[in-house]
């Protein structure tokens, strides 16, 4: 049977019940006779004491910590005794902040703070970066800011500030005095500098390259060229106005590249339009690159083309127009056969537009440049007068004009592009892919009418029968040599018998 | 043939000092290594600066010797009194027994074994395989805290409950120590927070913010049982062999390396909760294993976490020491990682070969002083080194933090809950919403 | 399996669903952290809950000072008769006997189905790693026997320590044939261990969150539940749809069995650490699952393993002499 005593418990006291006489342990009630053992006063003491101690002491230590101040100090004060220390400092952004994004997202920031004594650089890590950059509180050079954070001392005079977070930080936004453009030399390498002037051109880049934007500058003492990248170009506020003439204000920062000096753009926000009215004058989106525009097709579009002016029409297939106080632009979707195409335009192209103003179905002839945007292809019009409506009948209301019939033999190919009515019998129904073709024959001459699925359906589509005359009203295409029209909408048929 | 020389002082130096102080009960590393760190820092602002080749060395024995006979005053100063303490704890099962002597130097065979793990296996495969894990592993720190945080809650068995009819009595029974369990944590976690965001303690000695509060929660309950505990250490006898063979060796190793390693790689994860998730991972029932297991365990993460710092192409720092030598000096080559491990198998050696006599001397002084009052004086110690370092807000801090780290001693629950002081707001912070909390809590 | 087990198994659950890693990357722990709660929660359900307010019909306290074999056989045997007179099922509570913070007195419990009776013998002093204490085995033990009233089929194992925390529990539930089954644990992996539960847990977590918290919660309990299947007990897999009943289990190994256990855990480690990399972007370094596993598991376990069997061949050769077990799996060697 069990030893009396097990080992270790020999000079050991209150652990076994003074009643039962069997063990209890740290027990204060014997779980085999229900007894209340007594502690040692010291015990009981020392548990009271630990509760108190932990739950009061605590609250006090967290009472005294929120009603202490975050020491300000000096750069030139920290040691490296200080490590994780939480202080605040206080001085003028040196340099333009540096981001560091991954698949889009901000993930750190480092700005350098001078305070007089010395330069520190404080770092915010994602979410505290991305907050900052979601809000547009990122400093800018010869921003006074106050920031607190903890800090980080290590060998070789290491030391950074992490910021911990964003609402530690305090910009007071500070106008950099503009530099003449001619006053720009390598002495200034690595400052950062405010200049203003005329765009005299903009070049963006070609689309999957790694290329910046290029934007030339001019002011009355000479001119440079500014260089940023999508990621800059995005923060740009008031896009619609960057176009030669402009006037524009940019924070930039001096560096070499290949040996020549570069002007690059800062981030934040660092390009501003100060003269605005004159800005309203000119049209959306970019610069109009030199050459005149090549007619296209809209099925030709490719990527390739960027930058590239070109006059092209279809139907107006659908209209988006951005929400109130957006800055996004109006979408048409045009569509030329299989092949649709989007067309953006800003505010004040949209403003303009009183008689060309797109409605769905119609024709519309636009003049734009190629552009590919989040891998969408685009073609950006930056005026009114490059939108024309060519066929101001929308496609919701009956398209057929009586009056306008004209002779199947007298539609030649200089027609092509534009709306034709004629009228004739309908030959047997042809099967195509995603449609159905019939030939219509007059005295003249006969042609292909074209339904495709996706425009044509209704009733009349649905009772046309070969022998049957019928009026339609369409546009005039080439298909492989062969002029046909095609049909916008059921409407655009009339059955007559 | 001086630097070697010089490197090899240094060791041995640093080896013997930091070996006698481990004797010391209560006595952190990080605070010696602490105490070091400022020395060289006034020295280096005096132009007085002492060479890599002496401080590295100097340190790396220092961590290496506590490491190793630091398991003197965990298993021979202090005897469990089980009406206060619902756990005992494997060194002190040998104490009891008379057999403190055996429970040591099984330990510091585990020691042993660890600086052969070390500089024989991991040496050699660092620099290879480590910057592979951490590409990988990097952006997952934040996870993989909050994966440990998790176990280490749900985890924690339940101590009563196990008699009286079923109901609600029984179940509260239960939890009453589970309960404890969450609140040691989540009052820890609150105090982490305090001592990151705003600490009281003085910007000129803030590396040595956590300090007063990681001695209240350890050191100072360890003390203050001691000196009321009501057992006496029976007689002591020390023998001549051990009673464990090369397999206790081998898969001590394999425990002990494996939680050893994860304190040391993972940021926060200490060398306890690396030896609860080892352990659990193992299911090691052999208590020699147990035993000698922590010894690996503790030397591994200590001087491992140490080490990291100084792996080619890693670039991380773990542990306290590691932090204070990264404000000393950067490693960069391999010349830097071949003299550190050169350092800790020499310090490993060293620190071996003393256990013996110190675990002797040190038995021979509990038979002759009671151990309540070594307990005591190391109380002194322990209260005069924080107010010297941190001032009265530091003693305060300790208080709170023993308050604190008694609750798990005194109720029934794990002591590595008062981890819960770095895991959650680091966790918080990793994760990217600790400033929040922080803003919640009204500390920033 | 350990809890630690079938912890990890769910987060390596959690890891093979790419969202999960996405959203880690992105600062999120959620999905991570539910694979590993989800993934030990049917335990916890049992352990710490479900346990403490099953109901028992009858709890054997063994006296520490005064231990007494032969009333314990008594009262299981009564307990037997009492549930083949009744046609219920009778629970017996057995508690442990604790004679300090690290000190348990053993006893043995055997039902002998050839005999009919159920005998009982007191052990050795064990700690809580259950290694005996020196000199704590009594050396000649009492047996306390009783007979049965009827036949007992036991579903677990033969004998049944009983030593350190909280005692086990049979379920003596009577049967058609005149026998009672014997159930161990039978509060154990019941309601708590099925795929229903799991789904139920699943629509929560949706609800709360969103469908791919809702398959990871899904997934990690059902990897804890078919984990279990490897075991002696097996579980009710589709309560309340099944009532009552475990499966049988498969009897590949005991929960507390080291090398199934590491095992698990370390392929479950890297499982993680092969679905954290093959989702990563842009890798720094490259490499196939195979050499993952070549340096990552093969070599190490093998030099591992390599050693173990070097460092205990003489120990293997003595054991191979004698098979020294008795009755109640002690060893006859002193």
């Amino acid at each position: 049977m069990p030893p009396t005593i097990m080992p270790g418990h020999e000079t050991q006291a209150d652990i076994h019940c003074s009643h039962c006489g069997r063990f209890v342990g740290a027990l204060t009630r014997c779980p085999h006779c229900g007894a209340r053992m007594s502690k040692r006063m010291s015990l009981r003491a020392i548990r009271v004491f630990a509760m108190a101690l932990a739950t009061i002491g605590l609250g006090l230590l967290y009472l005294m910590s929120t009603h202490r101040q975050i020491p300000s100090i000096k750069i030139d004060e920290i040691k490296p005794t200080m490590n994780f220390a939480y202080v605040r400092v206080a001085g003028t952004i040196q340099g333009e902040t540096r981001l560091f994004k991954q698949g889009g997202k901000v993930r750190s920031l480092t700005f350098y703070v001078d305070d007089g004594s010395g330069e520190i650089p404080v770092t915010a890590y994602r979410a505290q970066a991305e907050e900052l950059a979601a809000e547009g509180r990122i400093p800018r050079a010869g921003d006074r800011v106050e920031a607190a954070g903890s800090l980080s001392v290590s060998a070789d005079d290491n030391i950074l500030m992490r910021l911990q977070a964003p609402d530690q930080l305090t910009i007071i936004r500070t106008d950099l005095p503009i530099t003449r453009l001619a006053e720009i030399d390598e002495s200034l390498l690595g400052e950062s500098l405010a200049v203003e002037g005329r765009i005299l051109k903009i070049q963006p880049p070609l689309p999957d390259s790694k290329l910046p934007w290029t934007l030339d500058l001019e002011d009355e003492s000479g001119s440079r060229t500014l260089t940023f990248w999508d990621d800059a170009y995005a923060e740009i506020a008031d896009k619609v106005l960057l176009a030669p003439g402009a006037i524009v204000r940019a924070r930039v920062s001096v560096s070499s590249y290949r040996g020549k000096l570069q002007l690059k753009l800062g981030p934040g926000a660092a390009l501003e339009f100060p003269q605005a009215p004159a800005a309203q004058f000119l049209a959306a989106g970019l610069g109009v690159p030199a050459g005149r525009p090549r007619k296209v097709e809209v099925k030709d579009l490719r990527p390739e083309m960027a930058g590239q002016q070109v006059r092209l029409s279809g139907r107006v297939l659908s209209i988006k127009a951005p929400a109130a106080d957006s800055k996004e632009p109006y979408e048409v979707v045009l569509q030329e056969g299989d092949a649709s195409v989007q067309v953006v335009y800003w505010d004040k192209v949209a403003a303009r537009l009183t008689q060309s103003k797109p409605m769905i179905g119609v024709l519309m002839q636009v003049e734009g440049m190629v552009s590919v945007f989040k891998d969408v292809l685009q073609i950006k019009v930056n005026r009114a007068d490059k939108i024309v409506l060519l066929d101001v009948m929308p496609v919701s209301e009956p398209v057929v004009r009586q009056s306008q019939v004209m002779e199947i033999g007298s539609i030649g190919r200089d027609r092509i592009g534009s709306v034709c009515t004629v009228r004739g019998k309908l030959g047997e129904p042809q099967s195509i892919r995603s449609g159905v073709q019939y030939s219509l024959t007059d005295d003249t001459g006969s042609i292909v009418v074209l339904l495709w699925d996706k425009k044509v359906q209704g009733s009349n589509r649905n009772a046309l029968k070969a022998g049957m005359t019928i009026v339609a009203t369409g546009e005039l295409v080439d298909y492989k040599g062969v002029l046909e029209l095609t049909l916008p909408s059921d409407q655009a048929l009339q059955l007559e018998e | 043939m001086m630097t070697a020389l010089l490197v090899l002082v240094s060791t041995v130096v640093g080896t013997v000092l930091s070996s006698v102080l481990a004797c010391l009960p209560g006595l952190h590393v990080y605070n010696v290594m602490g105490a070091m760190a400022m020395v060289f820092f006034a020295l280096a602002e005096r132009g007085i600066s002492l060479p890599p080749e002496m401080v590295l060395p100097f340190m790396a024995g220092m961590i290496v010797g506590w490491s190793m006979l630091n398991t003197i005053p965990s298993v021979l100063l202090g005897a469990p009194d089980e009406s206060a303490m619902f756990t005992v704890l494997p060194g002190q099962k040998y104490l009891m027994l008379g057999r403190g002597y055996e429970g040591a130097m099984i330990t510091a065979v585990g020691g042993l074994a660890g600086v052969y793990f070390l500089v024989l296996v991991v040496g050699p495969l660092a620099p290879r395989f480590l910057p592979v894990a951490q590409s990988v592993l990097r952006d997952h720190m934040h996870w993989i805290l909050w994966v440990i945080i998790t176990y280490i809650l749900m985890s924690e068995w339940p101590k009563g409950g196990n008699r009286g009819p079923a109901g609600w009595a029984k179940f509260f029974d239960a939890w009453k120590t589970l309960g404890a369990g969450l609140l040691t944590f989540f009052l820890a976690g609150l105090m982490g927070f305090i001592l990151l965001y705003r600490s009281p303690i003085s910007t000129g000695v803030a590396f040595q913010n956590i300090m007063p509060a990681f001695v209240g929660l350890f050191a100072v309950p360890w003390c203050l049982l001691n000196m009321i505990s009501g057992t006496e250490v029976p007689k002591q006898t020390v023998s001549d062999s051990l009673d464990i063979d090369g397999d206790i060796i081998l898969r001590s190793v394999g425990a002990g390396g494996l939680g050893g390693g994860i304190a040391a790689y993972f940021p926060v994860v200490t060398g306890g909760i690396g030896g609860l998730l080892a352990g659990h991972a193992t299911a090691q029932r052999d208590e020699r294993i147990f035993v000698m297991s922590q010894g690996v365990s503790k030397l591994v993460y200590y001087v491992g976490a140490f080490m990291l710092l100084f792996v080619p192409g890693l670039g991380i720092t773990r542990g306290g020491g590691a932090w204070m030598i990264k404000g000393l000096y950067t490693p960069r080559t391999y010349g830097d990682y071949y003299m550190i491990l050169a350092s800790i198998a020499i310090a490993g050696a060293v620190s071996f070969l003393m256990m013996s006599p110190l675990s002797k001397l040190t038995i021979r002084l509990i038979e002759r002083y009671n151990y309540r009052h070594v307990s005591t004086a190391a109380l002194i110690v322990i209260l005069a080194m924080v107010y010297v370092v941190t001032g009265w807000i530091g003693l305060f801090i300790m208080a709170v933090g023993s308050g604190i780290g008694l609750i798990p001693v005194l109720f029934g629950s794990r002591r590595l809950n008062c981890l819960g002081i770095l895991l959650l707001p680091i966790a918080c912070n990793m994760s990217g919403f600790g400033h929040r909390i922080a803003e919640w809590l009204h500390l920033i | 399996m350990k809890g630690f087990s079938h912890f990890i198994s769910g987060v390596a659950a959690a890891s093979f669903c790419p969202w999960a890693v996405q959203a880690a990357t992105e600062g999120n722990p959620l999905y991570f952290i539910l694979g590993g709660a989800f993934g030990i929660l049917p335990d916890t359900l049992d352990f710490k809950f479900y346990r403490f307010f099953y109901r028992h019909d009858l709890y054997i306290q063994p006296d520490s000072l005064q231990p007494d074999p032969q009333a314990i056989a008594d009262a299981l045997a009564g307990a037997v008769a009492q549930a083949q007179e009744t046609g219920k099922t009778v629970r017996v509570k057995l508690n442990t006997i604790r004679l300090g913070a690290d000190y348990w007195q053993q006893y043995v419990i055997k039902f002998d189905s050839d005999r009919q009776e159920v005998r009982v013998k007191f052990g050795p002093v064990v700690n809580t790693g259950q290694a005996p204490v020196p000199n704590s085995q009594p050396e000649e033990p009492a047996i306390g026997r009783s007979k049965l009233a009827c036949p007992v089929v036991q579903t677990y194992e033969a004998t049944t320590r009983v030593d350190i925390f909280d005692g086990p529990t049979f379920g003596l539930e009577p049967d058609q044939k005149g026998q009672v089954l014997l159930h161990f644990l039978p509060w154990h992996r019941n309601w708590s261990h099925s795929f229903v539960v799991g789904a139920f847990f699943a629509l929560v977590g949706w609800l709360i969150w969103s469908w791919q918290a809702a398959v990871v919660i899904c997934a990690a309990y059902a990897v804890h539940v078919l984990e279990d299947q490897l075991g002696h007990m097996g579980s009710n897999l589709f309560f309340p749809i099944t009532r009552k009943g475990r499966s049988p289990g498969l009897h590949w190994m005991h929960s507390g069995d080291g090398i199934p256990n590491f095992g698990t855990v370390w392929t479950s480690c890297l499982l993680i650490f092969w679905n954290i990399y093959r989702n990563m972007p842009n890798p720094l370094y490259h490499f196939t699952f195979l050499k993952l596993i070549l340096y990552g598991a093969f070599i190490p376990l093998t030099a591992f393993g390599l050693a173990h069997y070097l460092l205990t061949r003489r120990q293997r050769a003595e054991k191979q002499e004698i098979d020294n077990a008795d009755e109640w799996g002690d060893s006859m060697a002193n």
